[in-house]
């Protein structure tokens, strides 16, 4: 029990302190309300970034790029059908004990489309419709009919793309693109319907037929890609499943959706980054208050402490009681603070409308509704930086209390 | 002139302190004339400091009514007590009460300012108040760099700077030793006598009591009795 | 108490009447409470001010470089083109109309384009173009487009044609070949189009490089059957921030019918500022101007909070001076102006201070950039942003800051000093030393 002898119990420091944060009721109670707005602000916005980072890879990964992507050797740099391949026979036992979500192979050649009156230079995709539920073209809103399946030889467009063109449902467009052999083909599409991408450029990109009829179009039976999509994103998953899939198709390339939208990639990092030096300046402000009480709390006891130290307690001890006192009302203000904060995620947990902006909230990469999410994890660091913020915040004030003469301080 | 500067009618204070009704004057008739110098005199909770603040406008009667330079406070909003004491009362602390970041000139400036005197008779007049109470050459120090005896010295040149027509003192000698004491209650003998000011002082302090011409006993809130001492200068 | 003998003469404050000189020698009774004060107050303002400038500097940078690139700063369309995008929804009398419209006050320079879609062919390979006819020696007045050519030159005669560089790398083009344009014209019928590569241009935007094609406004016109007509008269104004101004004043020249109602063939007009032509862009800058704002607002109100509370403290620790006061006579009111001196003080020193740093950062910042990193190039190239940041002094920037700290400090004063009202001389006089 030397420890016991050695210094006051932590218990008893503890009550001391509430009792000290008590005597300034209404300081204290500013403290503790800057703490919490502080904290429900880092809470929000970190949610928010948060929400926007998860819609960036959601819609990065959604426009037709997945989790991981089997390309030819220079599709990237120069898309067109002579940088093709042929789908391996049962290629996808390569993946058994990954847990894949969905597959899809493509066929993605730039076209030119004519209507009557107009022309429109897009990226023509051949779909196999039972497998696009891993992308946007599974779940986007249609007028008219969705393609049928792989055979189907009509055109789903976008919205925008038909007021372009002045065409509609029903009428026929002339496809132009080149053929497996180099050579131009044309030939004619009826429309089936378009798809609504909420005013997004997708619209505008996209034209959409049946996979088998655009391999016939083009003289081929191979695919520009296939499409992976896994249950979920762990970074050891998609190692895994790029290293299963390189052995399968060691002659194309096999790419992350980090790899495919290098962007996306940047902005995610980015806004990693973005979290932190937030929470940093938004901390870095609130010390000014906190040091300032708590020196002030410190030196309006000086006889007090004076006494004690009168008394036999040791600078240590000294030191722990303002230490401790800065760090309940940190706790206290940062569990004030989270419920705030959660409270106002839990508010806005149908998103936020941005649709006014959506020409911006496209370029940046988000959807038209942006919903917060708090991660545990981000909870976790805030609380834990915040404490070792009081902390450190308390080192000053503390030093103070400890250079307190027993004997001066009585004197006064 | 009206020769009666304090008049007390039927004056009652009664505080309460935990629901309890404390009695701090139970109905003093009380007066004051122009040159007079008293001493309210008793023990802890006898009244007397609870009189003096009545007086100095500082506290309000719960019943009855005080008259200053023969106008009655009771209807007075807190605003009109203060003016009535910027310019009709001077008061003396019993811990100087002054301000820490000015000298003692500009202590004493200050309530000519407050009173709008201009700035060039105001530092006139302070210095010369100064000099009349002998601590000129103190007059570029803060309170504290100033001994007690100094500081309160210092607070009566800004109670009289104002010439107000009557001085209150609190206890004025609780924080001096005997001799600054003295030196202290020979000037204010000697602001009563050449100069004709009005003083009172609520004190519990014998040799403060000794100096006094008017000695009022004050005892459960009530007036328990008065000694003059004429003879006693 | 606090004050040491003789504080220094700079801190004197003697020449100030006399409420003003004790509030600000009230500031040094305390010297650590005041500069944390004025420094959370300083951090706030430098924080704000510094991060302002950087922000509005990278908004001009990007409209400048946005609207350098195609758009310019207000274009003059046929009232549907925007929407329609179509051949035929052209400007007729484009020659007039160019010469009325570049003659106005506020417009630098003007230029005509004509714009379609077309496909590109060079032997086999086909791809869609997006043609923009236009005055290569107009355009320079307007746009920076010139400036983007990354190989070969801009285009000097009819037969001349730019394209962007993956649009070439695609067709398997290189500077002297031949490329063929196909498409609608106006009035039906084939258009035909060919072309040598004059140049290749890069822009940074991915979309465009693509499919950018230019050729000579003549030609396409010709091509194209819009003889004298054009899609977008583009202008350069005498000033970027005032194009909202410059642009009502068009609109209000402007007939609302071109040529005029008389004419058979006249069409609605409408004027466009950068914002309509490039809403991506404007909305960009205001989702990041809000996000900004509550940024901005939070780090205000934490450093207004930690004013409260100085004043919380200052109130209670010098009740009885304030007691005194009364006593002798102040009234509140004076009492609690002597407060709001002494935060005004404070701000005064923490802005001084703040603005001083955020002043020095910005100007250095200004001549040498903030470099966002390899990583954030591509990204802030499709942002039209520069990799290299230059913040300004602005009016905004400079001003903002310091007058919501200005009123911050007022009101965190005010809300403790109402407590003065409360204090009843006597009893402050009560409590012991």
């Amino acid at each position: 029990m030397t420890a016991q002898r050695r210094s006051m119990p932590l218990s008893l420091l503890f009550s001391l302190g509430v009792r000290n944060l008590f005597r300034h009721r209404r300081r204290n109670f500013m403290l503790l309300l800057a703490i919490s707005v502080a904290v429900a602000g880092v809470v929000l916005t970190n949610s928010l970034i948060r929400g926007f980072q998860a819609d960036m890879r959601d819609a990065a990964v959604d426009n037709l790029t997945g989790h991981i992507k089997v390309l030819a050797p220079g599709y990237r740099d120069d898309p067109g059908i002579d940088k093709r391949f042929n789908v391996a026979e049962g290629w996808h036992d390569s993946l058994a004990g990954v847990p894949v979500a969905g597959w899809a192979p493509r066929i993605r050649v730039p076209a030119v489309l004519m209507s009557e009156r107009e022309t429109r230079g897009i990226e023509l995709v051949g779909i196999d419709p039972s497998r696009e539920d891993i992308s946007f073209v599974g779940d986007v809103a249609v007028s008219g009919e969705r393609l049928a399946n792989a055979a189907d030889g009509r055109l789903l467009l976008g919205k925008a793309l038909a007021e372009q063109l002045r065409t509609d449902v029903g009428y026929r467009l002339v496809v132009m693109a080149q053929g497996a052999d180099g050579l131009n083909r044309e030939a004619g599409f009826r429309v089936a319907g378009l798809f609504d991408g909420d005013g997004t450029g997708l619209e505008k990109a996209f034209a959409f037929t049946g996979l088998e009829r655009l391999q016939s179009m083009l003289g081929t039976s191979a695919v520009t890609e296939i499409s992976v999509r896994l249950e979920h994103d762990e970074p050891p998953l998609l190692d895994t499943a790029v290293r299963r899939l390189r052995e399968t198709y060691p002659a194309q390339d096999v790419l992350r959706w980090d790899t495919l939208e290098p962007q996306a990639a940047a902005m995610f990092e980015y806004a990693d980054m973005a979290i932190f030096i937030w929470f940093l300046i938004l901390m870095s402000a609130l010390v000014f208050g906190l040091v300032n009480t708590l020196v002030t709390a410190v030196m309006e006891r000086t006889r007090e402490l004076g006494m004690l130290r009168a008394l036999g307690m040791r600078p240590g001890t000294v030191v722990m009681q303002v230490v401790l006192e800065s760090c309940i009302i940190m706790a206290a203000g940062v569990a004030l603070g989270l419920l705030i904060g959660s409270g106002l995620v839990w508010w806005l947990r149908d998103g936020i409308d941005l649709s006014a902006w959506s020409d911006g909230v496209e370029l940046a990469g988000m959807r038209s509704t942006l919903v917060p999410r708090l991660r545990a994890g981000d909870v976790a660091l805030v609380t834990g930086m915040s404490l070792l913020l009081g902390v450190l915040a308390s080192l000053y004030p503390a030093w103070r209390a400890v250079k307190i003469k027993p004997l001066e301080a009585m004197q006064r | 002139m009206n020769d009666v500067v304090v008049e007390c009618r039927a004056v009652t204070r009664v505080y309460q302190d935990d629901s309890v009704p404390v009695y701090a004057l139970r109905g003093v008739d009380f007066q004051v004339r122009r040159g007079e110098f008293v001493s309210l005199a008793g023990p802890s909770g006898s009244g007397k400091s609870t009189l003096l603040n009545v007086i100095g406008g500082l506290d309000r009667p719960t019943s009855g009514d005080i008259a200053v330079d023969g106008v009655w406070l009771g209807t007075f909003s807190e605003s009109a007590l203060a003016d009535l004491r910027l310019h009709k009362l001077g008061f003396v602390f019993q811990d100087y009460n002054l301000i820490p970041v000015l000298s003692a000139r500009e202590n004493v400036e200050f309530i000519l300012q407050l009173q709008g005197v201009a700035g060039s008779e105001r530092r006139q007049r302070a210095m010369t108040m100064l000099q009349a109470l002998g601590i000129s050459e103190l007059a570029g120090r803060r309170p504290g760099e100033l001994s007690g005896g100094q500081q309160q010295r210092v607070a009566i040149a800004r109670a009289l700077v104002t010439e107000p027509v009557l001085l209150l003192a609190d206890e004025p000698s609780a924080n001096l030793d005997t001799a600054t004491t003295e030196d202290l209650l020979d000037l204010l003998r000697q602001l009563n006598l050449e100069r004709g000011v009005t003083i009172v002082t609520a004190t519990h302090d014998p040799l403060v009591m000794s100096y006094a011409r008017r000695r009022v006993q004050l005892k459960d809130g009530a007036i328990a009795g008065e000694t003059h001492a004429e003879a006693a200068g | 108490m606090n004050d040491g003998p003789g504080a220094p003469q700079s801190r004197d404050a003697a020449g100030l009447p006399m409420p003003l000189r004790i509030a600000w020698r009230n500031l040094w009774r305390n010297t650590r409470r005041t500069a944390l004060t004025a420094g959370g107050v300083a951090f706030a303002v430098f924080l704000v001010t510094a991060a302002m400038c950087l922000q509005l500097g990278s908004y001009h940078t990007m409209k400048e470089t946005a609207t350098g690139l195609l758009a310019g700063h207000l274009q003059i369309q046929h009232g549907d083109y925007r929407d329609s995008q179509r051949l035929e929804d052209a400007l007729p009398a484009a020659a007039e109309l160019l010469a009325e419209v570049g003659s106005m006050p506020g417009i630098a320079a003007a230029s005509a384009r004509v714009e379609t879609f077309a496909l590109a062919s060079v032997g086999e390979r086909s791809f869609g173009a997006r043609i923009i006819g236009l005055d290569a020696a107009a355009e320079r007045q307007v746009v920076d487009l010139h400036e983007r050519i990354v190989a070969g030159r801009h285009i000097e005669s009819a037969e001349d044609a730019v394209l962007g560089t993956v649009l070439a790398r695609n067709l398997g083009v290189a500077v002297g070949d031949e490329v063929v344009l196909l498409g609608s014209a106006r009035q039906g019928g084939v258009a035909v189009l060919v072309a040598n590569v004059a140049g290749l241009i890069e822009s940074g935007m991915v979309e465009l490089d693509r499919s950018l094609l230019l050729a000579d406004i003549t030609a396409v016109q010709n091509a194209f059957d819009l003889t004298d007509r054009a899609h977008r008269i583009v202008l350069r104004t005498t000033d970027l921030e005032e194009v909202a101004t410059i642009a009502a004043a068009v609109r209000r020249t402007l007939p609302a019918r071109w040529p005029d109602a008389a004419a058979e063939d006249a069409v609605p007009l409408r004027t466009l500022t950068w914002r309509d032509v490039l809403p991506e862009l404007n909305q960009a800058i205001e989702i990041d101007r809000l996000s900004a704002v509550l940024f901005y607002w939070l780090i205000m109100l934490l450093v207004a909070f930690s004013v409260v509370n100085t004043f919380i403290m200052t109130v209670f620790e010098r009740r009885r001076e304030f007691g005194m006061l009364l006593a002798i006579g102040m009234r509140p009111g004076r009492v609690m102006l002597m407060l709001q001196w002494e935060a005004l003080f404070m701000w005064g020193i923490g802005t001084a201070a703040g603005m001083a740093l955020a002043g020095a950062l910005v100007a250095w910042l200004a001549e040498t950039g903030i470099y966002l990193g390899a990583d954030m190039e591509r990204l802030a190239s499709q942002m039209y942003m520069p990799a290299r940041l230059y913040p300004v002094f602005a009016w905004e920037a400079l001003l903002t800051a310091p007058l919501v700290m200005l009123a911050g400090t007022q009101v965190a004063a005010v809300l403790p000093s109402l407590r003065i009202r409360r204090i009843r001389p006597v009893d402050a006089l009560r409590v012991a030393a």
